[in-house]
């Protein structure tokens, strides 16, 4: 964590303060409280996860999905429960909508299954439009690669557009519409894996590793137990929405680094253990990311080393390597090393 | 993992090794930045004479980059004939050039003289020694058999510097000789070290990639190996002398001069055949084969130290080594039936036999004793003496790195008037008939009667049957008609004899020796031919030593005289295509006189330190300008340090953390890398942990909203007196010395 | 004809050279050693005596002296070693995977402390390993990586005492009694999902058995079971649709697996492992590997004929004709062969044997090395840096596919390190590379 004494005392000193009115007025401390508060109730429920935690705060607020990948039973659905249970609906929607939904992804589900149909009302001898499980502020989609190509299409396009299509109707979503998809490694019998220009649409990867021996240990001790989880305070819709539009105002991302990110792009693109570089739309995403990061580090400027952090969790499922070659994270930290080089010794400049 | 290419590979089952399997691995990198050293020592000090400093500096950038290039063309996989070719034509293509440029009128009109010199050197040392150097390189790293050719490179450099002291010429190579000297060290000692030293320098070069250890632990031992060898090969028993045939004469060059026998004009005054002598026999190779020492360098073969004064009375002085009397056919040859007044062993001290004395043949009348030490540097199979030596003594060899033997001479030098041995018969009437008939055998041939009559004829009658006159007739025929050159040999002819005598009378002093004694011998006067030394006294300038070299070898006829004894009979051509005698080398003379008196130093320790080579001034440059860059580097240094106090407020960031990253440079903590700044910062958290928040304040300044100078400053200070308390006093009293922690800060 | 001519001369005159080579390993000098001797003894005894050069004498000396002192030293090293190795234990598993490296048991002395002396390893039977020493407190230790299966009775190592300049060196050999297995490696765990989907491009074959739930649906083609026919689906569309295993991707049942082994088989028998151990090849399969008398329906067995078929390289597919003799004929409408992806004798059988079926069978062909960077070179700089580095299997393989497809066959081109089918893309930079 960041070491400026303000952001420091912040971090400490955080009042549990009830959630403000949508039209509340942000300030970097504020912001950082609410996401300090979303961190927290998950920390709370989650054991031993601070990293994967963190890039998921990272995803919810620079405005992006994640995808988990791992093996069953490693705590996926628990994480992305914690993390619907944070958010507080405050009502200002203009319609309820729930604020966690999970969908279990089969091989028989289809398109409408999720986005939701057309339903003829007897009553006023109308169709209407049933809304599926994807309008809520958190989706868990779980095993994403289990069903089939046209499934995860309509999925796609409701986390790109953040509206759904129905009959030739188009329904927004919520604006505060973020996917946590889990998918088992690929080697799984019977899937239909994600081609890469699907992968592309999600801000991160995380592959989640086993949890530390005392993590563990916790897990068991505390399995059963019910968790006071309301003590903590949660954070409302507008509050999270308030605080993405901050971040993408106020925290700045200086010139030189974009130079940086388009450099990285241009040698990963360059470099010969990789079939298809990452895309532009990968290096655009990376900017509301890198800003989220700075922020939860206390800053108001985006730094080398938020980049060289989140470098292979943005990038390392949006390339194609040779075959052969195995690990993306190696090719990444290779080729950001120069770019990253340069933008230290420019701050050294005068 | 650092590469970053992945360049296809072989079947490895590890995907991930692939880009370093593509590589081909060479020595470890310090093994080649020592190669690099001596490489550059080695051939930077050979060259050192030979070029200019615009050369000098191409070729240590030459060296350098044939070294990094071949280095970087192995690993890359180049192929072996691609390296040879190109680096052979590279080579090629830059002595062309370089010659072009030195030969070429306009461009030197272009680039001036001395300009053209430079170019021209700069392509040679530069251009045509990477070539070179780049394939041996290259060779040496994909066989360990080529390895052989790259130290031989190291060696040779150092041995073609130090080859001035060839042939006992000990006062040479000057600038390393006159430092020995002078120091009264024994040259041989010092250049024996010399070597051993650079054969253990070029075992590195044998190397490949060594753990440190056991490089070390080898090296060691091979320095005991070298000091062992060392010991031994200092003994007595070795002799590093030259080892020649009769004449002072190596075999090598015998068949050198052979090869360059049309072009011989070389500077010797004096030439002779070199007869197998004492080595039995001698009727294998014909006498007139032609042996010259006509290098540019003559060879010492003896030094002769003279107890008295002594002038010869023509100016020259006769060595003799050996007889020839015994007529073979077409020449004479060696054969101690007779000739018992020659001595041909050498007294052993150790045996025991004591002084050796010739028969008396020398009628002490007509001769003076003149005493003489000889110290012969060049091994002989008989001893080689003043004429004429009727006593040897043994006597202890001075130095015997240097000589080979040493002895006392008692010789019997013709003293008084010629006319004093007129009016006596050649043969003296106690002789056998068997010794007359060897020392008059003449060929069977009539021309010779003929001639040797035709010229006695017009003798005045007064003398006409006294044999010196005729004698000399003969003499005075031959040097007025006879021909003095090295260019017609007659070894084809089956009489070379008598191919010279009657045919061009252009030949050698072998023919003149030759052609005397039988023409001698038919009128007869009984003769025989020596072979030995001619020094010719009147170039010289004095001194007690005489310096004998390989190029005085001669041959000349000898008359004997009743009552008289043998008398030296040397013919004169007054006709000569040789050039005037090189100048005797004065230095070299004395100093191994010296030697001879078992002074190591040749005489020389009270000279004044007169070194050539200006090494202070080298030594006060290098100095001069190492101590200018310090200046500077230090000056920068201060300069950055200040920077942060008198610097404009909106670059404060940069230079506050420049300087603190300087400080901690100068102890030796730098980043890393691709390793961020912050990560840096927290890497040294122990150290100055206020170095985060400076970090931060730089990169707020350079990429966010930018900060508060004085806040800048106020963490600048923290992190300053953070780095005082952490580090300790001695450390940071280092850090402010080094000169270059700047260049690291990142 | 000629070749066969050239391979004799080429056959007799290693047969002159090999005890020659055998023999010198006990010579102790290298060919450095005798030449730099030979320069050193010419230096010392005849230039430096004529010319009277102390330094050259000096040099010359040590060098011989360096020279002897490391014939004496790596003598008696050697020796040294002889006798500790006299009683070591072969210390090698039973069992060892190509391409996997494996540390075995066994360790001798580094002749850590002797000076000058250096230790190498190596293994002369079975050829073809990757022997890596590990230098320990004194130890050496040993790390193998086979690069072909194989069956062997005993191990032989070869021990190489050198001087560290490379003036002479000194190498036996020491044979342990001792059984050797070297299977295939099994490859990644994506190995047997692109196997899969290589062996059945993502539909269940009609005469497969049915795995899983009924679940998906598809449109019917010949050969499907009526059973499967979805009447409901039909009256509503006209459409005739067909009910299909949960299980996307099913294997082919009861398929007859034929391996050749050749030049270059090694990647291939890495995939025959992997389909008969993994069951790609149905619950009622059989499988013959090139030379093992009889074809077998046991796993276990199928991979050990693999392991032993390195032997029968030379018979080059002779065993497919009596694979047809053994094996019902309309079980060969089934028939997969593992090639290799090398010419040689195996492909005009294999084509040959493939007109008499009636339906051509499946060849699965395997590569391995990195399929990456096939840039065409010039002329120049072919001459300066040669040809580039590309894995044996990877430089016949177009022609191989060509030959095989031109014939009807279905090829399917696997690559063993990533387990991925190499795509079209692909081999048309293998071709334009050629």
């Amino acid at each position: 964590m960041s070491t400026l004494p303000d952001a420091h005392d912040v971090a400490a000193v955080a009042p549990p303060t009830p959630s403000a009115g949508p039209s509340l007025s942000m300030t970097a401390d504020k912001a950082r409280e609410v996401t300090s508060r979303v961190q927290a109730w998950m920390s709370h429920n989650v054991m031993g996860r601070d990293d994967v935690i963190e890039l998921v705060l990272i995803a919810l607020f620079g405005d992006g999905h994640v995808l988990l990948e791992d093996y069953p039973g490693s705590g996926k659905t628990t994480l992305a429960n914690a993390l619907g249970n944070a958010i507080d609906d405050d009502g200002h929607a203009e319609d309820k909508l729930p604020e966690f939904r999970r969908m279990q992804f089969t091989p028989d589900l289809l398109p409408s299954d999720i986005t939701g149909v057309m339903m003829f009302d007897l009553e006023s001898n109308t169709f209407h439009f049933r809304r599926g499980p994807v309008f809520a502020y958190v989706v868990l989609v779980d095993e994403i690669n289990r069903t089939t190509p046209k499934v995860q299409a309509s999925l796609l396009e409701a986390m790109a557009e953040k509206q759904v299509t129905v009959d030739n109707e188009t329904h927004q979503l919520d604006d505060l519409f973020f996917v946590i998809a889990t998918q088992n490694p690929l080697d799984a019998v019977g899937t239909y894996p994600l081609p890469l220009a699907q992968l592309d649409r999600f801000l991160f990867k995380i592959k989640m590793r086993h949890i530390a021996r005392d993590a563990e240990l916790e897990v068991l001790a505390s399995w059963g137990k019910p968790r006071k989880a309301t003590d903590l305070p949660k954070a409302s819709r507008s509050e999270i929405l308030a605080t993405r539009r901050f971040i993408r105002e106020e925290i700045v991302v200086s010139p030189h680094i974009h130079v940086a990110l388009v450099d990285i792009a241009r040698a990963l693109r360059a470099d010969k253990r990789v079939i298809q570089g990452v895309s532009t739309r990968s290096l655009v995403l990376a900017i509301p990311a890198l800003q989220t990061l700075a922020l939860l580090r206390g800053r108001d400027y985006v730094s080398p080393e938020d980049i060289s952090d989140l470098a292979v969790p943005l990038w390392q499922h949006r390339m194609e390597l040779v075959p052969g070659i195995d690990d993306a994270s190696l090719v990444i930290s290779d080729c950001i090393k120069p770019p990253l080089e340069a933008l230290s010794r420019a701050t050294l400049r005068g | 993992m650092t590469a970053t290419t992945a360049n296809g590979l072989t079947g490895g089952a590890d995907p991930q090794r692939t880009d370093d399997a593509a590589k081909r691995p060479s020595e470890s990198r310090a093994v080649m930045g020592v190669k690099l050293l001596m490489a550059l020592a080695a051939l930077l000090f050979m060259l050192r004479p030979l070029t200019t400093t615009a050369g000098l500096v191409a070729a240590a950038t030459a060296i350098v980059a044939a070294f990094v290039v071949a280095r970087w063309a192995y690993t890359r996989g180049m192929r072996q004939p691609a390296a040879v070719v190109g680096g052979v034509a590279f080579s090629g293509l830059a002595w062309l050039l370089s010659n072009l440029v030195r030969d070429a009128g306009w461009l030197a009109g272009l680039l001036g003289v001395e300009g053209a010199i430079i170019a021209s050197d700069v392509l040679l040392f530069g251009g045509a020694l990477f070539g070179v150097l780049f394939t041996i390189r290259f060779l040496a790293q994909s066989g360990r058999l080529f390895t052989v050719i790259e130290a031989l490179l190291i060696v040779f450099s150092v041995v073609y510097t130090f080859s001035d002291h060839r042939h006992l010429r000990l006062n040479q190579p000057r600038f390393f000789s006159d430092w020995a000297l002078s120091n009264g060290i024994d040259p041989t000692v010092v250049l024996m070290g010399m070597g051993v030293t650079i054969m253990l320098l070029a075992l590195v070069m044998f190397m490949r990639r060594q753990g440190g250890l056991k490089a070390i632990l080898s090296m060691l031992f091979a320095i005991i190996v070298g000091v062992g060898v060392y010991l031994y090969i200092d003994d007595d028993k070795v002799q590093p002398a030259v080892l020649t045939n009769g004449l002072g004469l190596t075999s090598d060059e015998q068949s050198d001069n052979k090869d360059s026998q049309s072009n011989n004009d070389g500077q010797s005054d004096q030439n002779n055949d070199g007869p197998s002598g004492g080595n039995g026999g001698g009727d294998g190779d014909s006498p007139y084969k032609q042996n010259y020492d006509n290098s540019d360098k003559p060879k010492p073969v003896a030094v002769v130290a003279f107890h008295d004064d002594y002038e010869a009375p023509e100016g020259i002085l006769y060595f003799r080594q050996q007889v020839k009397s015994k007529f073979n056919e077409t020449h004479l040859a060696a054969d101690g039936t007779y000739d018992h007044d020659v001595i041909d062993v050498f007294p052993q001290a150790a045996s025991g036999s004591g002084p050796v004395a010739a028969a008396p043949s020398q009628n002490l009348d007509f001769h003076k004793k003149v005493p003489t030490s000889v110290y012969l540097i060049a091994q002989h199979p008989q001893p080689v003496a003043l004429t004429h030596a009727t006593e040897l003594k043994p006597l202890d060899n001075p130095n015997s790195r240097v000589f080979t033997a040493a002895y006392g001479v008692t010789s019997h030098v013709l003293a008084g008037d010629m006319r004093r041995l007129l009016g006596r018969p050649s043969v003296p009437d106690e002789w056998t008939d068997e010794q007359r008939a060897h020392y008059l055998a003449v060929p069977d041939d009539p021309r010779y009667e003929a001639l040797s009559d035709i010229l006695v004829r017009d003798l005045d009658p007064r003398f006409r049957d006294d044999q010196l006159m005729k004698a000399l007739v003969i003499k005075r025929y031959l040097e007025k008609e006879g021909y003095y050159t090295r260019t017609e040999t007659h070894t084809d002819e089956s009489d070379p004899t008598a191919s010279f005598l009657f045919g061009s009378l252009r030949g050698y002093c072998v023919h003149f020796a030759h052609s005397a004694a039988f023409l001698f011998r038919s009128q007869g006067i009984a003769s025989r031919v020596a072979v030995g030394y001619a020094v010719d006294t009147r170039k010289r300038s004095g001194g007690s030593n005489l310096l004998i070299y390989g190029s005085a070898a001669h041959a000349w006829p000898e008359i004997h005289i009743a009552g008289v004894g043998w008398v030296t009979f040397d013919i004169y051509p007054e006709q000569s295509d040789e050039p005037p005698t090189q100048v005797v080398d004065q230095d070299l003379e004395s100093l191994l006189g010296e030697m001879a008196r078992e002074d190591p130093t040749g005489g020389r320790a009270d000279d004044p330190n007169k070194s050539p080579f200006p090494w202070l001034t080298i030594l006060w440059s290098i100095i001069g300008l190492l101590g200018l860059l310090l200046l500077t580097s230090y000056g920068i240094k201060i300069w950055r340090r200040l920077k942060p106090r008198f610097g404009s407020d909106s670059g404060s960031h940069v230079w506050t953390l420049r300087a603190a990253l300087d400080r901690l440079a100068d102890v030796g903590i730098t980043r890393e890398h691709g390793e961020t700044r912050e990560r840096f910062a927290a890497r040294v958290a122990e150290t100055t942990p206020s170095l985060a928040a400076l970090t931060s304040a730089n990169l707020s300044g350079a990429l966010g909203r930018g900060t508060d100078p004085r806040e800048t400053s106020r963490i600048y200070d923290a992190v300053s007196s953070e780095f005082r308390d952490n580090v300790h006093w001695f450390r940071r009293l280092l850090g402010n010395l080094n000169p270059i922690g700047w260049a690291f800060t990142r | 004809m000629e070749a066969t001519l050239e391979k004799l001369r080429l056959s007799s005159l290693t047969r002159f050279i090999e005890p020659l080579r055998k023999a010198f390993d006990y010579v102790p000098l290298t060919p450095l050693g005798i030449v730099l001797g030979l320069v050193a003894w010419w230096g010392f005894f005849s230039f430096s005596e004529t010319h009277a050069d102390y330094v050259v004498r000096a040099t010359c000396a040590v060098a011989l002296g360096l020279i002897g002192l490391s014939v004496v030293l790596v003598g008696f090293g050697s020796l040294f070693l002889w006798w500790r190795t006299r009683e070591a234990e072969g210390g090698v598993p039973e069992t060892l995977a190509t391409g996997v490296e494996a540390e075995t048991s066994f360790s001798c002395s580094t002749l850590r402390f002797w000076p000058f002396l250096q230790v190498d390893l190596d293994w002369t039977d079975p050829t073809g390993m990757d022997v890596t020493s590990i230098r320990k407190r004194g130890r050496l230790q040993e790390r193998v990586t086979p690069r072909s299966r194989g069956r062997f009775t005993s191990v032989e190592r070869r021990f190489e005492v050198r001087d560290i300049f490379g003036f002479s060196a000194v190498r036996f050999r020491r044979r342990w009694e001792q059984p050797l297995r070297i299977a295939p490696t099994l490859g990644k765990a994506d190995m047997e999902l692109s196997v899969r989907r290589a062996s059945s491009d993502g539909y269940s074959h009609p005469a497969g058995q049915p795995q899983g739930e009924m679940v998906e649906m598809r449109r019917y083609v010949p050969g499907d079971p009526m059973r499967f026919i979805l009447w409901k689906s039909f009256a509503r569309s006209r459409r005739l649709m067909v009910r299909e295993p949960e299980r996307a991707i099913a294997p082919r049942p009861a398929m007859v697996g034929f391996f050749v082994a050749a030049r270059d088989d090694e990647p291939s028998a890495s995939t025959a492992r992997v389909f008969l151990e993994r069951g790609l090849l149905g619950s009622d399969f059989v499988f013959l590997a090139e030379g093992a008398p009889r074809a077998t329906n046991d796993r276990r067995d199928g991979v050990e004929q693999i392991i032993d078929s390195r032997k029968h390289r030379d018979t080059q597919a002779d065993s497919l004709t009596s694979l047809f003799r053994t094996v019902d004929r309309a079980r060969l409408d089934n028939l997969v062969i593992f090639a290799p992806p090398s010419r040689g004798p195996w492909l005009d059988k294999v084509l040959k044997a493939a007109r008499q079926l009636p339906l051509p069978p499946m060849v699965i062909v395997t590569v391995d090395g990195a399929v990456t960077n096939f840039e065409t070179r010039t002329r120049l700089s072919k001459f300066i840096w040669g040809e580039p580095p590309i894995d044996p299997t990877l430089t016949e393989v177009v022609d191989v596919v060509a030959a095989l497809e031109q014939s009807g066959m279905e090829v399917k081109v696997l690559h063993r390190q990533s387990g991925h089918r190499l795509h079209d893309q692909q081999l048309h930079a293998l071709r334009e590379r050629q």
